[in-house]
C-alpha cells in the first residue's frame, strides 16, 4: 500500500533522515518510536509531503508520488492526519471542521456532509458538540474530533503524529479508544507514539528509528521483549 | 496614613522612608489651607497687567502656574481621594489656565466672533464646503478600497515567501512607508506631467494615497496572516486543501479579525490626509474652505472646515474604538 525507498531529508546541513525503505501492506497497524530528534515525526510528514523529501521515492498504491505530475492535493485526500497539537480550526465549530474539506474538495453537498460528519462524531462520542467551538472542548475531545475531521475525507490511511503527547493523562484513554477501533475495522494506519500498552496491543508492527535510520524493526513482542539492537534496548529501558 | 507611634520590629522593617512632609501634604487639611492660599495669591500677588514692571509681572504669573499645578498633582496624583474632587480640581485647573489666558494674552476678544465665528460670511456658502465634503468622503473611500487591495496582494505574495519577490515587495513598501503623503502626492501631480503622464488632481490624489497607505495596509495584512499557527496550515493541507483554498478558508478568516482593528486605524489616518490633497488643487473640504477665506477674507470658514472634520472623525474613531473591543471578545 506504502512503499518507501531510500528516502532522505536534510534541513540545510542536517541530515534528518538517512535512508528509509520500508513498506506497508493494506489494514496494518505500524507504530513508529524512537528518541527525540530520531527523525519519527519528519518521516511521517514526509510521507505526504508537508516536509518535501530531498530524495528518495514513496510509492502510495504503485504511484509515485514525488512524480512531477502528480497533483499532491489529490494525494493528501487519502491520507488522514492527525496532529500532536489537534489543529482544529478555531473559528470553526466542531462539525464545520469536519464538513470542510469533503464539502471544499470533494464538492459533496451540505446536507450530506452534515450528516457523515454527525455519524463520524457519534462514532467518536461528541454527538453532542457538534455546534462547539474548539477553544470550549478539553484537549481529548479536540483530538477526537481532529481524527473524526480526517475520517470525514475517507482516506485509505491515517497517520497519528504523537497524537497523545499534549493530552493530560486522564483523557489519553478516550483518543486510545477511538484508535483502538479503528484498528480493528480495518484502517491502515502509522502512528508515531511512545504508548507502550496501546502499541502492545494494537500494532502489527514496529519501525525503531534512532539517527534518522530504521535500527530495527519487528512485532512488538519482539521489540519489548527481545530487541536486538543495543540503541532500542537503551531506549526501552529509559521508558518501561 | 502616618506610621503607628510605636511601631513592631517587623513593621520597622517594611516601614516607608518617605520624609515627614511627605504624610502632611497628603492630609485633607493641607489641601484646604493651599486653596485658600492660592486663591489668595490669585486676588492680591497676581500682576495688574499695564502697571506691573516686566520683571515682577513674569515671575509672578509663572509662580502662580507653577503652584496651581503642583497643588493640582498632588491631589490628582493621590490614590486616597476621592474621584470627585479630583475632577473637580481638574476642571478648576483648565478654568484657571482659560483664565490667565484671556487676561494676559493680549487678544482682542470683543473681535473674536468677528473672526472666528462670523457665520454671515458663509451664508449662502454652506454647499462650497459640504460640495468639499463630499469630494473628501469620496476620495477616502476610493483610497481605502484601494490601499486594501494593493496591501492584499502584496501580503499575499509576501506569504509566498520567495527572495526575489520579498525584495522588490520590501522595496516598495519600505519606500512609500518612508516618503511624505504630500511629497507622493506633488511628484505624481507637479513632476509625472514632464514624464508625459497627467494623472490629474483627483487621479493623483487617490493613487498617491493607495499606494502610501497600502504599503502600512500590507504590513497589517502581513502581521494578521502570520499570526495564523503554522499547524493550522499545515492540517489544511493536510486534508488535501490547495494553496488558494487555504487562504481562502482558514487563514483569511482567522487573519481578518486581527486585521480589521489596524485597518481601520489607517483608514482614520487617510480621511485625514486627504487633507494634504489641497496643495495639488483636488477640490476637498479644506481647499474650498481656504477658497472661501480668501474670497472673504475672513478665516471662518477655516473655522468651519475644521469643525465639519471634527464632526466627521470623532464618531469615526470612536466607532473603530468599539469596533476593536468587539473583536477582542
Amino acid at each position: 500500500m506504502i512503499e518507501v525507498v531510500d528516502l532522505h531529508k536534510r534541513f540545510k546541513d542536517l541530515h534528518v533522515l538517512r535512508g528509509i525503505s520500508t513498506a506497508v501492506t493494506r489494514s496494518e497497524v505500524v507504530a513508529i518510536m524512537g528518541p527525540s530528534g530520531s527523525g519519527k515525526s519528519t518521516f511521517l510528514r514526509c510521507l505526504n509531503r508537508l516536509e518535501e523529501p530531498s530524495s528518495g521515492h514513496i510509492y502510495i498504491e504503485g504511484v509515485d508520488i514525488m512524480a512531477p505530475y502528480i497533483d499532491i492535493n489529490k494525494v493528501r485526500t487519502e491520507i488522514g492526519m492527525v496532529f500532536q497539537n489537534f489543529n482544529l480550526f478555531p473559528h470553526l465549530t466542531a462539525i464545520e471542521n469536519i464538513k470542510l474539506a469533503p464539502m471544499s474538495v470533494r464538492k459533496i453537498s451540505a446536507q450530506e456532509a452534515t450528516q457523515r460528519g454527525m455519524a463520524l462524531l457519534e462514532k467518536v462520542e461528541l454527538k453532542d458538540k457538534a455546534e462547539v467551538y474548539p477553544d470550549q472542548l478539553s484537549g481529548g475531545q479536540q483530538q477526537r474530533v481532529a481524527i473524526a475531521r480526517a475520517l470525514a475525507m475517507q482516506p485509505q490511511i491515517m497517520f497519528f503524529d504523537e497524537p497523545t503527547s499534549a493530552l493530560d493523562p486522564e483523557m489519553i484513554g478516550e483518543v486510545l479508544d477511538v484508535m483502538r477501533a479503528m484498528a480493528q475495522e480495518g484502517m491502515t494506519m502509522m502512528i508515531v507514539s511512545h504508548e507502550m500498552g496501546f502499541i502492545r496491543e494494537a500494532a502489527d508492527r514496529i519501525l525503531f528509528l534512532d539517527g534518522g535510520l530504521i535500527v530495527e524493526e519487528g512485532t512488538p513482542d519482539q521489540i519489548f521483549s527481545d530487541s536486538k539492537h543495543p540503541r532500542t534496548q537503551e531506549f526501552l529501558s529509559r521508558i518501561l | 496614613m502616618a506610621p503607628a507611634a510605636v511601631p513592631t520590629d517587623i513593621e520597622k522593617k517594611f516601614m516607608r522612608t518617605h520624609p515627614g512632609w511627605f504624610y502632611w501634604v497628603r492630609r485633607p487639611v493641607f489641601a484646604v489651607l493651599a486653596f485658600v492660599a492660592l486663591i489668595a495669591y490669585a486676588l492680591f500677588l497676581l500682576p495688574n497687567k499695564d502697571v506691573t514692571p516686566p520683571f515682577w509681572f513674569y515671575f509672578s504669573i509663572s509662580l502662580f502656574i507653577l503652584l496651581v499645578l503642583g497643588y493640582s498633582g498632588n491631589i490628582l496624583a493621590d490614590r486616597d481621594k476621592p474621584e470627585f474632587l479630583k475632577m473637580t480640581i481638574a476642571l478648576l485647573l483648565i478654568a484657571v489656565l482659560c483664565w490667565l489666558f484671556y487676561r494676559y494674552s493680549g487678544a482682542q476678544w470683543g473681535r473674536l466672533r468677528k473672526f472666528f465665528f462670523n457665520w454671515e460670511k458663509l451664508e449662502g456658502n454652506w454647499w462650497i464646503l459640504r460640495n468639499g465634503l463630499g469630494v473628501t468622503l469620496l476620495l477616502a473611500a476610493i483610497s481605502a478600497v484601494g490601499s486594501v487591495l494593493v496591501g492584499l496582494l502584496v501580503a499575499i505574495l509576501r506569504a509566498y515567501n520567495s527572495p526575489t519577490l520579498n525584495l522588490f515587495l520590501k522595496a516598495y513598501v519600505d519606500i512609500f512607508r518612508s516618503i511624505p503623503m504630500i511629497v507622493i502626492m506633488v511628484v505624481l501631480f507637479f513632476a509625472l506631467p514632464y514624464a508625459g503622464i497627467s494623472l490629474g488632481s483627483i487621479l493623483s490624489t487617490v493613487v498617491a494615497l493607495s499606494l502610501g497607505y497600502g504599503a502600512y495596509a500590507a504590513e497589517s495584512i502581513r502581521a494578521g496572516i502570520e499570526s495564523v499557527h503554522s499547524g493550522q496550515i499545515e492540517a489544511a493541507r493536510s486534508l488535501g486543501l490547495s494553496r488558494w483554498r487555504t487562504i481562502h478558508k482558514i487563514i483569511l478568516p482567522q487573519a481578518i479579525p486581527v486585521v480589521i482593528p489596524p485597518l481601520t486605524g489607517n483608514l482614520v489616518a487617510m480621511l485625514k490626509d486627504t487633507a494634504v490633497a489641497s496643495v495639488v488643487a483636488a477640490p476637498e473640504l479644506l481647499k474650498r474652505a481656504r477658497e472661501l477665506y480668501t474670497s472673504k477674507t475672513n478665516p471662518t470658514p477655516l473655522v468651519a472646515a475644521a469643525l465639519i472634520y471634527l464632526a466627521v472623525l470623532i464618531p469615526l474613531v470612536r466607532a473603530v474604538n468599539m469596533l476593536e473591543n468587539r473583536l477582542k471578545k
